[in-house]
């Protein structure tokens, strides 16, 4: 069959197309992944064939406008933590309204979504997987009658906070019934010559990359798949030092990539860090940029500092991870049972941290509450109390149990059969 | 002006404006949160904005919501409703990222609110004869008949704004304008799609209800005059001192205006006046106490809760330089409860002497036109309410519309 991903252009949105693209590759399928002309390089590099459409999205230019309001609204503990049934509809709509205005209608843009579906109507895909902020993916499906399913690649926050909105508004007179992303989905739709349905958010159903306790039960039709570490374009080579086991114990520090060329505000004061690791006793690997790496004014002797080094080669020498919150670092450090010290504050990373705490597989550290103590200490009881270990191998264990990509395959062809419209012409 | 933009255009258009609203209302900016018509209590941001001073907000806007600061402003001619350069009233190109030009959301030319404050003074004397205070006030008897037969048409339990104010105004206003039958028969379909029209042009509506207003504007263009322009309204022919162009637009007004921004300051009138104590049975003895018991409803609940204009030229204001194109915007709700301007400030006191000082526009900044027709059908609709229902209560809470900012308009109004 012919399977169409798409992600809007940025990378961390992208890695997590790239593991199910190549299953359905070697599994005798025709694969096309597209997004705007900046992914074109990340995709081709991932050794996918490639469909630039529309023109770049604008979103980082928006975000230095709309990042700080966007953030503060998005601050509060009940949305951070999955609580959105404590949140005011007024709450709920701000945050549709908001996220539907600056974030989804910008990186699906008008020329981007309408040369999806041109291309939909051209190529005949069986199937469009769309990253869950992709909702071009939808609409290119409904106007040519492809199957079509969200690809997971992080817990499913945002969806489950627009459900609870539609609910609660059920609720209302229809007159005071206010929902910005279906509004904006429907007159894109109808533009193709397609309706809204519920399905253009949520999938008709979702491949699901979290492992078992982290993943959201929304009661949303959910094919788990195991997530299978890729970390990004950047070039993935093993170098001399990882060829040999480590003198003492390793940690890893990653504040991720997104940072390094978006707009997001998520620092994290580097030089506190490398204070709270100075005195152990244990080897630091830091992935810092160069302009990462000139805000700090002293390197410890102890850490060694590499502009790149693709996680999945790194992790399985490592005793811990401190870590920025994204969701691909944690993705790679619970695949190799490594415990973490999660920070973070933004999005679903204080859920996803949160989640870690839970299963005993590392704790969170607000991004706000960092200091140099309580880092080292959480480091410190990270590294030594052997419980940690146990559950970062325990989520290990329920990672690998959850079915491969190339297991779920099938499943995905299934579910493509019965979905996908018997109308559209082959 | 039937707008070119398609649903994906318009569309995006609102929604880009709508979320500016809410991303600087969620940094506390009081106008932003004002505009986002929430649920929270709008009295709150205006006295917040009273505390800035006249201010610059991040939607592109001068805000003050002090009364006398207000009064100068919605007083001076440099401000207007429209830019100074020709052309129709609407930015739909403009990228509001760089430039937060937030006003004029929706192309409203056609129904007559964007007209320079020298239009309407023009319009409100060629309109004398029909809307002038003493003409209606001579047409009173006539009014309250209607308000009287309307109200008689309800039950025990009936909608305030449903079954009482929206069907008296029609009446009033179809009756003074002397409709032709068909545009009479279509004014309530009419009517539905205009109510949000002093909304729409400072709040974006839906995607629906914008196309529903846009459409209701250009039909009731078409209601009003016929493809050789001569008026179609009988009322606004007789009118001698009027072009067909004025007069047209004086119908378009007095439908536009007199119809939603009445059943508003009736409902209004009759929320404030129902909860304080004793004020609705002392009308109902006493019906000579209306008009000062609704001057002071609307002086803390009006109609028209804030006004925007556009400097049409550099002006000083304060100490502060305000550009030529910018926006201006008067907190009227906030500023009629300014402490500097009224004795204690919050209480309804239909006999205070400070309360002609109240910035209440009755239909903004069409209000030269309007005002006596606003008023004349509000203080009629609370003499009929009161004598016919003395014993009048709510029987449930009031409903706004959503995305109502100016007018918090009304959807349902229970009473008993």
């Amino acid at each position: 069959m012919r399977v169409l991903l798409t992600a809007f252009a940025q990378d961390a949105h992208l890695n997590a197309v790239v593991p199910p693209a190549w299953a359905l590759r070697t599994a005798g399928h025709e694969v096309r992944v597209a997004s705007q002309p900046a992914a074109v390089d990340g995709i081709t590099r991932a050794g996918l064939t490639a469909v630039p459409v529309g023109e770049d999205h604008r979103m980082d230019d928006v975000i230095r406008t709309v990042g700080p309001g966007m953030l503060m609204h998005h601050l509060d503990r009940d949305y951070l933590e999955n609580r959105p049934e404590r949140l005011s509809v007024d709450y709920l709509r701000a945050s549709n309204a908001m996220l539907t205005a600056t974030f989804y209608s910008q990186i699906n843009n008008d020329s981007m979504i309408d040369e999806l579906v041109e291309y939909a109507r051209f190529w005949k895909p069986d199937l469009v997987l769309w990253e869950p902020f992709t909702f071009a993916g939808a609409v290119a499906a409904k106007a040519t009658g492809a199957a079509h399913a969200r690809l997971l690649g992080f817990p499913d926050l945002f969806a489950n906070t627009h459900l609870t909105l539609r609910r609660r508004q059920s609720e209302l007179p229809e007159e005071l019934r206010d929902d910005p992303l279906e509004e904006w989905l429907a007159y894109t739709l109808d533009r193709h010559g397609a309706a809204f349905d519920p399905e253009t958010v949520t999938g008709q159903w979702s491949v699901d990359q979290m492992p078992p306790g982290v993943r959201m039960e929304l009661g949303l039709p959910t094919v788990p798949m195991r997530y299978v570490p890729y970390n990004g374009p950047g070039p993935a080579v093993v170098p001399d030092w990882l060829r040999r086991p480590p003198r003492r114990r390793r940690v890893c520090l990653t504040l991720g990539l997104t940072i390094r060329d978006t707009e997001f505000p998520n620092a994290v004061d580097v030089d506190e860090v490398f204070a709270s690791l100075a005195e152990l006793d244990v080897e630091v690997v830091a992935t810092l940029s160069e302009k990462e790496l000139a805000q700090v004014s002293r390197v410890p002797d102890n850490t060694r500092v590499v502009d790149h080094v693709a996680l999945l080669a790194l992790l399985p020498s490592c005793s811990a991870i401190v870590h920025h919150g994204g969701a691909g670092t944690f993705a790679t450090a619970t695949a190799y049972g490594v415990p973490q010290v999660a920070l973070g504050w933004m999005w679903d990373a204080i859920y996803r941290a949160q989640r870690i705490e839970e299963l005993g597989a590392g704790l969170h550290l607000h991004s706000e509450g960092l200091s140099v103590e309580v880092l080292r200490d959480k480091l410190v009881r990270v590294l030594d109390e052997p419980g940690f270990r146990a559950g970062a191998q325990r989520l290990r264990r329920a990672v690998l149990s959850t079915p491969a990509p190339n297991e779920v395959v099938p499943v995905i062809e299934k579910l493509t059969a019965r979905h996908r419209s018997g109308t559209v012409a082959r | 002006m039937l707008t070119e933009q398609t649903n994906s255009e318009l569309g995006r258009h609102l929604l880009t404006i709508r979320g500016v609203q809410f991303i600087f209302g969620a940094q506390g900016d009081p106008f932003a949160r004002i505009l986002r018509a929430g649920e929270d209590d709008p009295l709150g941001h205006g006295a917040r904005a009273r505390e800035l001073g006249l201010h610059e907000s991040s939607v592109g806007a001068w805000v003050t919501a002090g009364r006398d600061l207000g009064a100068r402003i919605l007083a001076d001619p440099r401000f207007s409703p429209r830019h100074a350069e020709e052309g129709p009233q609407h930015h739909p190109g403009v990228d509001v990222w760089e430039n937060p030009l937030l006003c004029h959301v929706v192309p409203l030319d056609d129904a007559h609110l964007n007209r320079d404050p020298d239009d309407y003074r023009r319009l409100a004397e060629a309109a004398t004869e029909l809307l002038g205070a003493e003409r209606l006030d001579a047409r009173r008897p006539e009014i309250e008949r209607t308000c009287r037969e309307v109200l008689a048409g309800t039950g025990e339990r009936f909608d305030l704004y449903r079954d009482f104010a929206v069907p008296a105004a029609l009446r009033v206003v179809a009756d003074l304008l002397d409709l032709p039958a068909g545009t009479r028969e279509r004014l309530p379909e009419l009517h539905a799609g205009l109510a949000t029209a002093l909304d729409a042009g400072q709040c974006p509506q839906q995607l629906a209800t914008a196309r529903a207003l846009l459409d209701a504007v250009s039909q009731l263009s078409a209601e009003l005059t016929a493809p050789g322009g001569e008026v179609r309204a009988r009322g606004l022919a007789g009118l001698a001192a009027a072009t067909p162009e004025e007069a047209a637009a004086i119908g378009a007004l007095a439908v536009v205006v007199g119809v939603e921004v009445t059943a508003t300051a009736v409902c209004n009138a009759v929320e404030t006046l129902l909860e304080h104590d004793g004020q609705w049975e002392r009308l109902a003895q006493d019906p000579a106490g209306v008009p000062a018991a609704v001057r002071e409803a609307l002086r803390l609940a009006p109609p028209v809760r804030f006004e925007s204009r556009i400097a049409r030229e550099e002006v000083e204001l304060d100490g502060k330089t305000i550009e030529a194109g910018r926006r201006v915007v008067v907190l009227v709700d906030a500023a009629n409860r300014d402490p500097e301007a009224f004795a204690d400030p919050d209480a309804f006191d239909p006999g205070r002497g400070d309360g002609d000082r109240q910035l209440t526009l009755l239909g903004g900044p069409a209000a030269p036109v309007t005002e006596a027709l606003v008023r004349v059908q509000t203080e009629a609709a609370i003499r009929v309410l009161t004598e016919v229902r003395p014993g009048l209560r709510p029987a449930a809470d009031v409903l706004r519309r959503m995305r109502s900012a100016v007018l918090h308009g009304v959807l349902r109004f229970p009473v008993a």
